[in-house]
């Protein structure tokens, strides 16, 4: 039986990291209130961006331009963007995208295809470094000070490597923001760009006059595009790590309550089993007399 | 067609929106020239270059600076979608 001492302890140590785990609920909260603000305002630009590009879609030949045109099938290497956290202590997050990560490049390399990794963020490079794939490049501390620079500069990078036959598609694999209780793990193709016309459908056609011509428009605007998505799911990941988090550190904080609980029950037991036997002591002490 | 008496200017970036308002007149830094636009403007479709956007409210002029971009020009609506945009210090 454990003296009355040591169980306390271990209650003031669990009692210290409950603490702990609740400052880093009440920060993370705090910043995914900033980080699902962002994503809200980014979403303006992503949804004219796309309008726009699908007013232009329709006067400029398909295929016309290299950001479109869709690779050969089973050649090539794929470039896979894996978005992770900077940080831990927020669950199943990082794992999940390193787990969808690994099974993408199995099977990309089952099917022929070479595989090489841009690694955002800190806990993805840590994984994968060690352990020898074909790491392009890497990003990391950048969620403190998300900008669209950054997104731009990876983004680039991937045009770059598309554009130059390096690589024959780029994905991007990231948790998406549902909610604050559930990420959505997202695995989707950056390059070549799918499908533009995907609402084109509805809404009326307006024609404009066009300074200079569509087709350099065009070219103006698809890396933009591409950009704009790289920022959203920077964005998106960046939110869904603080709300991972923030549910993480409840949960936490919850199950160290239940431990302080289970634990004080059990010292006050300790403590009244040494007064009955401490009483009884003192009575047949008292009788042998 | 009777021309619509204002139109609305909305200056949108990755980050936010910047300005969202019913004006006069507007002056765009376009890749091949500066050009203004009144209510009523045929639809056009322009890249900008990097310059001073200026906007007019009745005689309230003022000023904005966008970077890479482009905008969309409809009679009673103007969209810009600027990688940056600041409003000049007064």
């Amino acid at each position: 039986m454990p003296s009355l001492i040591d169980l306390r302890r271990r209650i003031r140590a669990v009692k210290s990291t409950q603490q702990i785990t609740k400052a880093m609920k009440m920060i993370a909260a705090s910043r995914l209130k900033r980080a699902q603000d962002r994503v809200v305002a980014a979403r303006p630009f992503a949804q004219r961006m796309l309008r726009v590009l699908n007013s232009l879609v329709r006067r400029v030949e398909g295929d016309a331009h290299p950001l479109l045109r869709a690779p050969e099938a089973g050649s090539g290497r794929t470039l896979l963007i894996v978005i992770t956290a900077d940080r831990g202590l927020c669950g199943s997050f990082n794992a999940n995208v390193i787990k969808a990560a690994g099974q993408f490049a199995a099977r990309e390399t089952s099917e022929g295809r070479a595989i090489a990794l841009g690694l955002i963020g800190r806990k993805g490079r840590d994984f994968f470094r060690r352990r020898g794939f074909d790491v392009r490049y890497e990003q990391v501390g950048i969620f403190q000070r998300l900008s669209f620079a950054h997104a731009a500069e990876i983004a680039n990078g991937a045009i770059d490597a598309f554009t130059s036959g390096e690589v024959s598609s780029v994905y991007l694999v990231y948790n998406e923001f549902k909610s604050v209780m559930s990420q959505k793990l997202v695995v989707e193709r950056l390059l070549p760009i799918a499908r533009l016309d995907e609402e084109s459908s509805r809404g009326p056609t307006t024609d404009y006059l066009y300074e200079p011509s569509p087709g350099e428009i065009f070219t103006e605007l698809l890396p933009r595009h591409v950009q704009a998505q790289v920022y959203r799911a920077l964005l998106e990941s960046n939110a869904a790590f603080y709300a991972a988090q923030m549910t993480a550190m409840d949960a936490a904080s919850r199950n160290s309550a239940e431990m302080i609980e289970n634990l004080t029950l059990y010292m006050n037991k300790v403590r009244q089993a040494a007064i009955t036997r401490e009483i009884i002591e003192v009575v047949s002490g008292a009788a042998a007399t | 067609m009777a021309l619509p008496p204002k139109i609305l200017l909305e200056v949108v970036t990755p980050d936010r929106a910047v300005v969202r308002e019913e004006v006069d007149e507007i002056q765009l830094p376009g890749s091949e020239g500066y050009f203004g636009v009144l209510p009523g403007h045929t639809p056009l479709l322009a890249t900008l270059k990097p310059g001073d956007l200026w906007y007019r409210i009745g005689h309230d002029k003022r000023v904005l600076t966008v970077a890479g971009g482009f905008v969309e020009v409809l009679p009673d609506h103007v969209t810009v979608l600027a990688e940056q945009g600041e409003t000049a210090p007064a």
